[in-house]
């Protein structure tokens, strides 16, 4: 239901269309339900299409928030 | 930990500069072990055992694959829901798709988890048990059957075959449907139609509590089908008491989503958490709905061995109603005789779907189904709880290690 | 593609006085390099395969002039070679793969360096081949001239010679193109005390690079994912590698390339009804990004994709680093690694331990999937 994978956007092609990074190469995706994409940006890739962009500010916060739960005594 | 292992994960996580994103720190065995401690304190805190559930086949699929049962108190039981979109799919969809690719001038193109699932057909003499056709039947007896990753590849056929019928036997929840309905909207080819079998889950969680036996305390909702839909559609289980986290897919997540389940718990303070906040926004993504919305109308539908569940199948509105297999071919397939029960004799898929019952509870399991001769949805499909429970061993006992 | 006028074939295949020969045209650029017309024709007829003078042509003209072994210039019905003494290993494999022609290798190379593996991991030094080809009727000759061609390519790299043959030709719509299958004799030298008797708990686990990649290679290419990128495969003959380790590792409990079923498979042969477990750590696996992705949009364990070119050891614990140093120093092995041990508990099961230290089993895999759902 579910699967989706991170791919960094290489190029915006078009409105709908752009090209993420795999591997040394570039592969089409579909990004028409996706805006304000820019190269550097990381989408969330699902059958071919991007579904969402990921919010790096989200992201950097939640991991502060995980780090709190790391107190030195806990890591490995 | 192995003196030879190496971490092919990087450094230890951190949030790196600002606004850096490296997808390989949501498996960072650091924050892993973090979480597993936090989540051994709160459940200790909690004093009592705790039922989770997700409602998502990739979830099982990768608490299999990272085998992060291994890693939960034993307190913290964490059941499959319905979260297989091909599981749950009616008999009449599959039926139609069999009869249609056996129709001359028509491909029918599926998914391939779809291929193998056995509808209501009978089928007499071919293998054991309580046998009935699936797409491969249809194929083998000469129906024009192909398996194609996405809408757009069975778009692709059409075009390619301007002579022939392509049907695209449209399964999948809301995650998959939003390409169907932007293709749909970006123009499709004439000899391009859809069975009509995609299936909105957020109804379903309103059914689950009204189920004899209801314990579920948290739910660990589907973060990638959340990008599109929000976490709006969800709170009518907050307003029950029932604790709710977006969840990701990468072990942190799932720890990390399981974590606030827990807390919400501890505190008595139901709500909708967002760990998966990097991906999931409240009301989920507009343009995403507003396109799903033009093409698609919810309507009641059957969900296999459980029920008809209001305004939850998606249906194409009057606009784009040319697109339907269903209108399109009317009339034009015979009547069927089918089997009554909705699964193969012995099969449970439906409490296995509900969490009801886990996959090993099933009397067919690992016996007369196994991914090799599936018997029934649940085993077929790769989002399917009793699949994922054979091919990553769940059904077996925990794993104890003597080295010499 | 050249135009070749049909010509009117007699009963027994022979070609008519009246046969008109036009000069060939250079092929697609896309498969084959600059050819040498050996054949006067474009397509393998049905005669190529009936014994009759077609099939004497392309016996002498492709593959007596390719394989190029003393045996093989004979044309007798049978080739005859040297036998050192002492134990014989002997192995066959039939090949089916289609495309014929995929990133990284083809049918020829993979014919050949499977038999030679085969061999090589019974610890044997391959000596001999033969090869049989069932070719469909109107199979493209400059597409099989290149097959041979790898095969002699391919088998000067093992040091083995191509001794004997056959050729078949299957009707039009018969055959799916190109099947080719190798049967080859290595002799053992009497020291060799290789099989799964002798494993036992604290042994080490080590394969020889990147798993997963031919299996994901072909299933890519097949299903046509839009590949700006390419996989490459990794079909190699590894009996010089494997003979560089048992130079250092003369302790060597057992071998088994990994092809169809991958590790899982493998793992699970190993293990089944014995008194030990095998475990291997998830990030111990050597996996190529590309692969690792590849395998996500596919829905493919890389752990049970299939392989070519990989060889699974299990050595004793003290030669270990000295295996995985030999592996490391050969231009097949450099991504080498230990990836896991032989356990004594659970018995009869393949495991992985992940990153976290939570266990799963390795189940043996089922039949070959299609892709995913979502």
């Amino acid at each position: 239901m579910c699967l989706g994978i991170p791919h960094e956007v290489v190029d915006v092609l078009s409105e709908d269309s752009c090209l993420i990074r795999l591997g040394n190469g570039t592969q089409h995706c579909f990004i028409g339900l996706v805006e304000d994409l820019k190269p550097g940006d990381w989408v969330v890739v699902h059958a071919g299409f991007a579904i969402a962009k990921i919010q790096r500010a989200e992201a950097a916060a939640n991991l502060e928030l995980i780090a709190e739960y790391l107190e030195p005594e806990t890591r490995a | 930990m192995p003196e030879h292992r190496h971490t092919n994960l990087g450094a230890p996580a951190t949030t790196g500069q600002k606004g850096e994103y490296r997808p390989e720190t949501y498996r960072d065995a650091g924050l892993v072990a973090g979480l597993q401690q936090r989540i051994a304190e709160a459940a200790a805190q909690i004093g009592r055992p705790v039922k989770l559930m997700h409602i998502c086949g990739t979830h099982e699929h990768e608490i299999g694959r990272f085998a992060l049962r291994d890693l939960l108190p034993e307190s913290v039981t964490v059941l499959a829901g319905p979260g297989c979109p091909v599981c749950v799919c009616d008999n009449e969809y599959i039926n139609m798709a069999i009869q249609l690719s056996l129709t001359p001038g028509v491909v029918l193109a599926s998914f391939g988890d779809m291929l193998a699932v056995p509808g209501s057909i009978p089928l007499e003499g071919e293998r054991r048990g309580d046998v009935r056709m699936s797409l491969l039947d249809a194929r083998a007896r000469g129906g024009d059957v192909r398996a194609v990753y996405s809408v757009f590849d069975a778009k692709r056929l059409a075009e390619q075959n301007p002579d022939k019928q392509v049907v695209f036997f449209s399964v999948g929840f809301e995650t998959t449907v939003v390409a169907v309905a932007a293709m749909l909207k970006r123009g499709a080819p004439e000899n391009f139609s859809i069975i009509e079998a995609n299936y909105y889950t957020p109804p379903a969680t309103s059914i689950l509590p009204e189920l004899d036996g209801f314990d579920i305390e948290g739910f660990l909702l589907p973060g990638h089908a959340a990008t599109i839909t929000g976490l709006r559609v969800y709170e009518h289980l907050a307003e029950r008491g029932i604790a709710c986290a977006s969840g990701g897919f990468e072990p942190v997540d799932v720890m990390a989503a399981v974590l606030s389940l827990l807390e919400q718990i501890r505190d008595d303070m139901p709500t909708i958490a967002n760990p998966y906040g990097r991906l999931v926004r409240y009301d989920g993504n507009e343009r995403a709905k507003q396109e799903l919305d033009e093409v698609f109308e919810l309507a009641p539908i059957r969900w296999r061995g459980i029920a008809e569940i209001p305004d939850s199948g998606y249906k194409l509105r009057p606009a784009y109603q040319q697109f339907s297999a269903a209108r399109r071919f009317a009339g034009r397939l015979d009547p069927l005789e089918l089997r009554g029960a909705e699964h193969p004799k012995g099969c449970r898929c439906a409490e296995v779907t509900l969490g009801q019952i886990r996959p090993d509870q099933c009397g067919v399991f690992g016996k007369l189904c196994t991914p090799d001769s599936p018997y029934g949805p649940c085993m077929v499909s790769h989002e399917g709880t009793c699949r994922a429970w054979y091919v990553y061993g769940m059904h077996k006992e925990k794993l104890h290690v003597e080295t010499v | 593609m050249s135009k070749r006028s049909d010509t009117a074939q007699d009963a027994a295949g022979a070609e008519t006085a009246s046969e008109v020969v036009e000069p060939r045209a250079t092929p697609e650029a896309s498969k084959a390099p600059a050819k040498t017309a050996r054949s006067r024709y474009d397509t393998v007829r049905l005669a190529h395969g009936s014994g009759g003078r077609l099939s004497l042509e392309l016996i002498e003209e492709l593959f007596v002039a390719t394989f190029g072994s003393e045996p093989l210039k004979e044309l007798t019905d049978a080739a005859i070679v040297a036998n050192p003494g002492g134990r014989i290993a002997f192995a066959t494999d039939s090949h089916t793969v289609k495309p014929a022609f995929f990133p990284g290798g083809d049918i020829g190379r993979l014919a050949v360096a499977g038999t030679v593996n085969d061999l090589a991991v019974m610890g044997a030094k391959p000596a001999y081949l033969t090869a049989a080809f069932l070719l469909e009727e109107g199979y493209d000759m400059d597409e099989l001239e290149q097959v041979v061609r790898s095969m002699k390519a391919t088998a000067d790299e093992a040091g083995v010679a191509i001794v004997a043959g056959d050729t078949k030709v299957l009707e039009r719509g018969k055959g799916d193109g190109i099947f080719v299958n190798t049967a080859g004799v290595g002799f053992l030298p009497e020291h060799v005390r290789i099989g799964v008797e002798y494993v036992r708990p604290g042994d080490k686990v080590l394969v020889n690079g990147t798993l997963g990649d031919h299996g994901i290679a072909v299933m890519s290419r097949r299903e046509g994912l839009d590949l700006s990128v390419d996989l490459e495969s990794d079909v190699v003959p590894l009996n010089g590698l494997i003979e560089r380790v048992m130079e250092v590792a003369p302790n060597v409990r057992f071998m088994r390339d990994v092809t169809r079923g991958g590790l899982a498979a493998v793992a699970n042969e190993v293990v089944l009804r014995k008194p030990f477990g095998l475990r291997v750590f998830d990030v111990a696996v050597p996996i190529h990004d590309l692969v690792a992705q590849y395998s996500e949009m596919l829905g493919i364990d890389p752990l049970l994709a299939a392989n070519e070119g990989k060889v699974l050891m299990i050595v004793a614990p003290d030669e270990a680093e000295a295996a995985l140093g030999a592996m490391k120093a050969h231009p097949h092995g450099r991504e080498a690694a230990i990836i896991g041990d032989v356990v004594k508990k659970p018995e009869g099961v393949a495991l992985v331990e992940t990153a976290y230290g939570s266990r799963r089993v390795l189940e043996m895999p089922i039949e070959e999937q299609l892709p995913r759902i979502c």
